[in-house]
Formats: structure tokens, sequence, C-alpha cells
């Protein structure tokens, strides 16, 4: 019957704690939105950092880069700089240090002057695809020129073969001609190559911010909702011992009815997400670690007083630590390695790893490590408590 | 007969002894009240033999079986109505009750039994946050006597209520005691008194038998 009470108790409190939770998110979005439009202006006024891997000893090449830094017009606005492997390159782009790199393959200029089409690959996160646009529209400015310009050689060499009397040279030389501006400019969109690297574990970032959103959402839900339903009176929880029911029967009974209640709010969220039904099935382990927290927070501090706040603390320091605000990319190194053994940085990598496909077993047993402790930390006060 | 015995029940909060060795005996139909100032003990003695808090020692007998040990047979011997409200807020009345009742049983009790008396049944539908402190109260009495137990523990059960709230709850007493029940009575309370058969005070641990004649200023005198 206890279980039922709290079911009970529980969808009575299903309205006002799914509306605080939305209402909660609503005004963190909103804020963030501000922040990062703040950080956009600012961007604009940055310069594009490119990093180039590759041989730039051979001489056009370099020659070329160097005009690009002191002559072009792009200069006020792309930065190049010079990566030793292409290693360095994706460390520096993860960390945010560079917004694309350039890998330029042995031999390049060599092909180029052969007429060959050997790819440059351009590497991009998806959040800077603005740049590899940008890039791509450099690119067919100069093979536009290109073309231009050859064939203001072909008509300028066909005048001084005619001036010459040499009119029997530029059949065979200017088809030559022809055939390599022909190969060129029909060859001209094999001349790079666009690969995302995607935010974290091949994560888009619309994939990445719905997973962000979702495991926010679970841990701000504490905040509406679990104060209220750890406000019990203590004189309740010892006549039902004295029935009968145990510390851990009724901590049970109370973890059964929230852990529905967080997942069906869940549910509500995940058709703003478009989640498909698999993936909310999926989340289930989530729900069941962040309700086991949450009742574990609520039963070291109960009262909404004290626990409402350290419920939102815990929810977002957890939720920036965890990457939910931002790519746990752009943190230093040392916190990207102990992210995943944080309880919603595995709940991250769990979702994230749902969407790509990949396994999940690891982050399930961090999640089970973390959910069974904060189970057994909850029954081992509620004992505490009745003794009291 | 049957026979209710407190033997030597002890509890101290570090060096503070609460209860020093507390005996009494409490016969069929009978109420015992127990009188003291604040922090003397009382609540500390009912919430011991309720089984809510641990004694560090003594007995607590019912046809020589200890109830100490014997938590099933005390579960459903006693009823119990602590000082604070133990109910679930957000709950109906019904929903609250059914925590402690079979279905069956609550229907009847609500129609001819105990939460008739009480009068329980004219805010069945009503959640407890909604509920006046009356209201509250008789809810708690009504829950404590699921069961129908043979002994009732009551902290303060008409304390802050009206008369009229009062006068449901002593009714309940007065039949609860006409069918052989036996209550203890923790109280500061001059009506609650004069329910009572026997009275003790509780002063330093010690219970001190008390003959009440409706002499308040002597009452206080001794606490």
């Amino acid at each position: 019957m206890y279980v039922v009470a709290q079911f009970k108790r529980a969808s009575k409190l299903f309205p006002a704690a799914l509306a605080g939770t939305v209402i909660l998110m609503l005004c963190l979005g909103a804020l963030a939105f501000g922040f990062l439009q703040a950080d956009a202006g600012q961007d604009r006024k940055q310069m594009v950092k490119i990093g180039m891997v590759g041989n730039m000893e051979d001489s056009y090449l370099g020659f070329g880069i160097r005009a690009l830094q002191s002559l072009d017009s792009s200069r006020f606005a792309i930065e190049f700089r010079q990566e030793d492997s292409e290693e360095t390159a994706r460390r520096a782009l993860k960390r945010g240090e560079i917004s694309a790199y350039v890998l330029i393959p042995n031999g390049f200029m060599e092909s180029w002057v052969r007429g060959d089409n050997v790819p440059v690959t351009y590497v991009t996160s998806p959040d800077a695809t603005g740049i590899g646009s940008m890039v791509m529209e450099e690119l067919v400015e100069v093979i536009s020129v290109l073309v231009t310009e050859s064939q203001h050689a072909i008509y300028s060499a066909q005048r001084i073969w005619s001036s010459e009397g040499r009119q029997d040279w530029y059949g065979e030389a200017e088809e030559r001609f022809y055939l390599r501006v022909l190969d060129l400019v029909l060859g001209r969109k094999g001349i790079y190559r666009l690969e995302l690297t995607g935010v974290s574990n091949g994560l888009s970032i619309t994939e990445y911010y719905a997973c962000g959103a979702a495991i926010l959402f679970l841990l701000f839900f504490g905040v509406a909702a679990s104060p209220c339903l750890a406000s019990c009176d203590v004189a309740v929880y010892r006549l039902l011992r004295v029935k009968g029911l145990s510390a851990w029967k009724q901590f049970l009974a109370e973890y059964i009815s929230y852990t529905v209640l967080l997942w069906g709010c869940y549910l509500v969220m995940a058709l703003f997400l478009s989640h498909t039904f698999g993936r909310i099935f999926c989340m289930l382990p989530v729900v069941m670690l962040v309700a086991a927290m949450q009742l574990c927070v609520c039963e070291w501090i109960p009262g909404p007083v004290v626990g409402a706040p350290v419920q939102f603390l815990g929810a977002a320091g957890l939720g920036y630590l965890s990457g939910c605000f931002y790519p746990v990319t752009f943190f230093p190194e040392k916190v990207q390695m102990a992210v995943p053994f944080l309880p919603a940085g595995a709940a991250m990598r769990y979702a994230g790893n749902l969407a790509t496909g990949r396994c999940v077993w690891w982050e399930l047993a961090i999640m089970g490590v973390y959910g069974t402790g904060s189970f057994f930390l909850a029954v081992l006060r509620r004992k505490h408590r009745l003794a009291g | 007969m049957e026979t209710m015995e407190i033997v030597d029940v002890r509890k101290k909060y570090r060096r503070n002894v609460v209860l020093d060795g507390v005996s009494l005996s409490v016969g069929e139909g009978s109420c015992v009240g127990i009188l003291g100032g604040n922090g003397s003990g009382k609540s500390t003695l009912l919430s011991i033999l309720a089984g809510v808090r641990h004694g560090d020692g003594g007995k607590f007998l019912w046809q020589q079986e200890d109830l100490f040990s014997n938590t099933k047979l005390r579960a459903s011997l006693v009823g119990y109505v602590p000082q604070g409200i133990p109910l679930l807020e957000e709950l109906t009345a019904w929903d609250n009750l059914r925590l402690w009742y079979e279905k069956p049983v609550l229907e009847r009790e609500l129609e001819d039994g105990a939460l008739a008396i009480l009068g329980v049944k004219e805010f069945l539908k009503t959640p407890v946050y909604k509920m006046s402190g009356g209201m509250k109260k008789r809810l708690s009495v009504g829950c404590a006597v699921n069961g129908n137990p043979r002994i009732l523990l009551l902290d303060e059960p008409t304390a802050a209520l009206d008369l009229i709230c009062r006068e449901r709850i002593y009714s309940y007493l007065r039949e609860f005691k006409a069918q052989g029940g036996r209550i203890l009575l923790a109280t500061h309370d001059v009506q609650e008194l004069e329910l009572c058969d026997s009275w003790y005070i509780l002063k330093k641990g010690a219970l001190i038998p008390y003959r009440y004649d409706g002499n308040v200023r002597h009452l206080v005198g001794r606490l």
C-alpha cells in the first residue's frame, strides 16, 4: 500500500514539478541564448584561425600562404598557422584553439602543375561549418581566377605564335592547354574534401545538445520535485517501521514511484527533443541514476528550504562539468579526463553513445555504481533518521 | 485477566538520564495519565513503548510476553499517536487511512467503528494539507487505532484543539476504555486529566504516583 500511496503522491506532484522544471529550463535556455548571442558578437570581431598540415617547405605553396597572409584581403579575417602533424592539429581543433585545419597532401603542388586533382582535406567541427563554407567560397574564387587566367594565357600564346608565324605550333599546344583547363574545371569539386569531426564522440551539434538538454532536464527536475517528495514527517516513517515496513522497503517504494514520475516527465520532454521510443526506453538507466541521486540528496538534506538550492547547485555544477552546457572539449585536458567518471558525465556519454550506436557498457557500469551507491547511502540515512 | 506492565525502562541521551528505571502497570479498561514538565521524558517514554525509539533497557510486558522483543505482537496490540502529525500531506484522509487499513475493514470502521466515532467520514476526500488541526488529529488517532489495538499510547492528543474536536476524541477514548482497552496518556491538559483513572508525575527520570483532585495549583507545584 505504501507504494500505491507514493504513486498517488507522485501523480499529484507531476503537473507542478513538470511545469516548474520547464520554466526553469526556459529561464536557463534564455540565459544561455543571451550569453551565446553576446559571444557570437565577440566571435565576429575575432580572426578565424586555420591550421595548416603538410609540407610547407614547398616554395610555391609557402609563397602562396605567405602571400595570403600578407597581401590578400582575407588576412584580416583568417590567420593561418603551421601545425606539426595532423594529430596536433586535431587536438588544437578539439581545444578550440583553431576553427579548422587544412590537410595538404605530399606533392600537392606538383600535382597541380601536372593538372591532377589531389584533394586537400579541410577538417572542421560542426559548430564551425560557417568557416567551412567561407573557405570553400575562397577555393571556388581561386578556381575561377585560375580558369580565367589560363584562358588569358592561351589567347596570349595564340597571339604570340600568330605574330611569330608559327601557327603550326598552337594546334597541338592549344589542345593540350584546353584539356588541362577543362580537366581542372570539371574536376574542381575534387580539389577539396570536407570532413566533420563532431563535437564529442562523433555527435552532431544538434544531437549533442539534445542529449545535454535531456540530462539537464532530469537533473533540474529534482529542484522542483524531490524536496516535496521527501518533505514527509519523519513520524510517518517511524510508525511505518513499527508496523513492519523497514527503512529500505520504505525507500524502495519511494524510489520506484519517483523513478516512474521522472520517467513520465522525461517522456513529455523527449517529445520536444524528437527522441524515438527506443531511445526513450534506453534512457531508463539515466532516469534511475538521477532519481537515486536526487532522493539521496533529499534524504540527507530534508526539506525544500536547503534541499532545493542544493539540488539546483548540484544539477548546475554536474551539468556544467559534464558538458551539458558546452562540449567537454572546451575544458582543460585534466577535467576532460575526469568527466566520464562523473555521474552526469557518464550519463552524457551514455546518451551520446546511444545516439551513435556505440557500446554503452562502461557508462552503464559507472552509472550503476553511482546509482547503487546513492540508493544505499539514502537507505543508511533513513535508518539513521528512524533510529534518531 | 490480561496484564500490562512496564518494568524498569531506561533511557539516556549521552549523559542526560531521561528515564531512570520507569515501572508501572495499567489495568484493563483504565487510563493512566503521565504528567511532567517540558522535556521531562513523557514523549520519550511513549515512543519507546511504541517502538519508535529504542530504550537502553527494561521490559514492556503483555501477559508476561516482552513486547520489546516481540515486535509483531506489539504492532498488533499497540496504537500510538505521536505529538506530530504522522500523515502524508498530499493525500486525502481516505488514502492515509488505506495505508493502515484493509479496504473492507476501513469501510466497516467508517460506518460503525472507531472512525465513525471520530467523525472521519466528514472529511474523507479532503487532502491533509487542507485540513484543520482538529481534523488532522482525529485522522491521526484514526490511523493509530487500526487493527483494534488493546493498548493506546497518546502523546498530548488534544493539544490546541477546539472543544468539538476534543469531544470527538474523548468520546472515542471513553468507548475504548469501556471495551477494556488500556490508555497511557501524556498530557498537560486538565480536561484530559479528568479522563484518567490514575496519574503519575515523571520527574528526573522517575515516575511518582500522584492523586489528582482537580487542584491544578497543587499539581503545578509538584511538577
